[in-house]
């Protein structure tokens, strides 16, 4: 860490849920890890559907520093809308009741969430990893209307992610729009694929869905699936979301890294 | 802000015969015991204040409890000994904010959110609970608040007044939380209460 933080707090926010009792299991987990390594003060998680509620979170912490790190797959709504106006920011750095409140960068926007992904495609196949150079790995978002920005993040991860050079190919691929990952048979020829969600949590959609619309299960909950899959001659791993990753705690440190070396930027600007 | 120490100093003076929602705390600083109140002494604590998670998730019949304050907290578990500091840990998430509102309300530092502020900030699906009637509203608290719910609710209608003495530690409620504002949508849109979307 660039600054000491041994005085300082660290707030998680969340989506959580009201109807799946494990979508915030994978935000308690980056805690803890970040817990253990005896970093901040204090580190605490909330959320917009569970408690602690982002409008309530701050009154627990006692640290007057405090880091808020969205764990957010990219911006949108959440980020740029609910946590600020609940959790009362006025900006990147906002002065609450004489505390300062350093807003941070959401996981999933962070440059090294590239290492993760690679990560995640590594340990997926594990042992039995196929040849990279016949492998093609997908990036698989929901893809709607309403946040363009995780389609647009995905499509900038598999850019980085073709740059390595580490499988014969890399494609982004969704839930709801082209290219949809139902057809991922038609979208590469080669004979391994890997498929990575780019989600929080194991929600409906990663761990419900797209198995089904990749064609590995009927139903997850009463059939599970196969890690690989064979499917007309070709082998298909499926992945667990990104968000479950535990580099995601090393991702998250160096999100609060970013905002000092951002804030020192700017007051060395003002001085 | 201290809110740690003045919870702490309650809980010594308390003589460790404290309650705490569906919760009694025995013990002495570093020897904290975390118990159901409906269980005797007779359950193992176990020492890893993390498994309260475990403990909140689901309740005795095995259903997931997106409440906290609902008093359907399962008996049959007991966490302990655990020091000053896991204490906090385990009921920060037992009773997310409880040790918090009730060092603030009792210093008079506690900020009452009526509910007309709470359904006038919200946006997006939830900008529709702004339009909610006083009578819609008053079925959503009878239905959801006083039905469900331990905490006792600071904001109108029918708000209450705390009692501060004794070993029962209040669980407060300052300001309406989203499940709540979710049955609010919910009864406008002529859906049962439960009707949750995430
Ligand atoms: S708003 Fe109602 S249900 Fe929600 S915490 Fe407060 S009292 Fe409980």
């Amino acid at each position: 860490m660039i600054r000491d933080h041994r005085n300082d707090a660290l707030v998680l926010a969340g989506h959580g849920s009201t109807l799946n009792a494990d979508s915030s299991l994978p935000t308690y987990r980056h805690g803890d890890a970040i817990r253990d390594r005896g970093i901040f003060a204090e580190v605490h998680e909330a959320f917009w559907k569970e408690e602690p509620h982002f409008r309530d979170v701050l009154r627990q912490v006692e640290s007057e520093r405090i880091y808020v790190v969205p764990n957010f797959i990219s911006e949108g709504y959440f980020t740029e809308q609910v946590i600020p106006r609940e959790l009362g920011l006025t900006g990147k750095v906002s002065r609450l009741d004489g505390r300062e409140v350093i807003y941070c960068d959401p996981v999933g926007i962070h440059p090294s969430m590239t290492g993760v992904l690679l990560e995640r495609a590594a340990s997926v196949t594990g042992e039995a990893a196929p040849d990279p150079a016949a492998t093609a790995l997908f990036i698989v978002g929901h893809g709607t209307s309403l946040n363009q920005n995780s389609v647009k993040i995905i499509y900038e991860q598999v850019e980085l992610i073709g740059q390595t050079g580490r499988y014969a190919e890399c494609q982004a691929a969704f839930m709801e729009q082209e290219p949809l990952v139902s057809k991922w048979a038609e979208l590469t020829k080669q004979p391994n694929v890997i498929v990575v969600p780019f989600f929080i949590a194991d929600g409906l959609h990663s761990y419900e869905d797209i198995p089904v619309l990749l064609g590995i299960t009927e139903n997850v909950r009463e059939h599970g699936f196969r890690n690989p899959t064979e499917r007309g001659g070709r082998k298909l791993w499926y992945a667990t979301a990104i968000g479950t990753e535990p580099m995601i705690a090393d991702v998250i440190l160096a999100l609060v890294d970013r905002a000092d070396e951002n804030q020192r930027t700017v007051s060395s600007m003002a001085a | 802000m201290k809110i740690n120490e003045p919870f702490l100093q309650w809980l010594r003076e308390a003589g460790g015969a404290a309650v705490l929602g569906q919760l009694r705390i025995s013990g002495k600083p570093g020897e904290w015991i975390i118990r159901h109140c409906d269980d005797g002494d007779e359950v193992v604590p176990d020492p890893h204040w993390r498994v309260a998670r475990e403990w909140v998730k689901v309740a005795a019949d095995g259903t997931y409890r997106p409440l906290k304050g609902e008093g359907n907290l399962a008996p049959g578990r007991a966490l302990g000994p655990l020091d000053d500091r896991e204490l906090l840990e385990a009921l920060n998430v037992i009773y997310p904010t409880t040790v918090a509102n009730g060092v603030l309300f009792r210093s008079g530092a506690l900020r009452i959110t009526p509910f007309a502020e709470t359904a006038g900030r919200q946006t997006g699906m939830y900008r529709i609970v702004g339009t909610i009637t006083p009578e819609q509203l008053d079925e959503v608290v009878a239905g959801v608040c006083e039905r469900r719910c331990l905490k006792q609710r600071l904001w109108e209608p029918r708000a209450k007044v705390p009692e501060l003495e004794g070993t029962a530690w209040p669980l407060l409620c300052p300001e309406a939380c989203n499940l709540m504002v979710a049955a609010c949508r919910a009864k406008i849109k002529g859906q049962p209460l439960t009707a949750t979307e995430d």
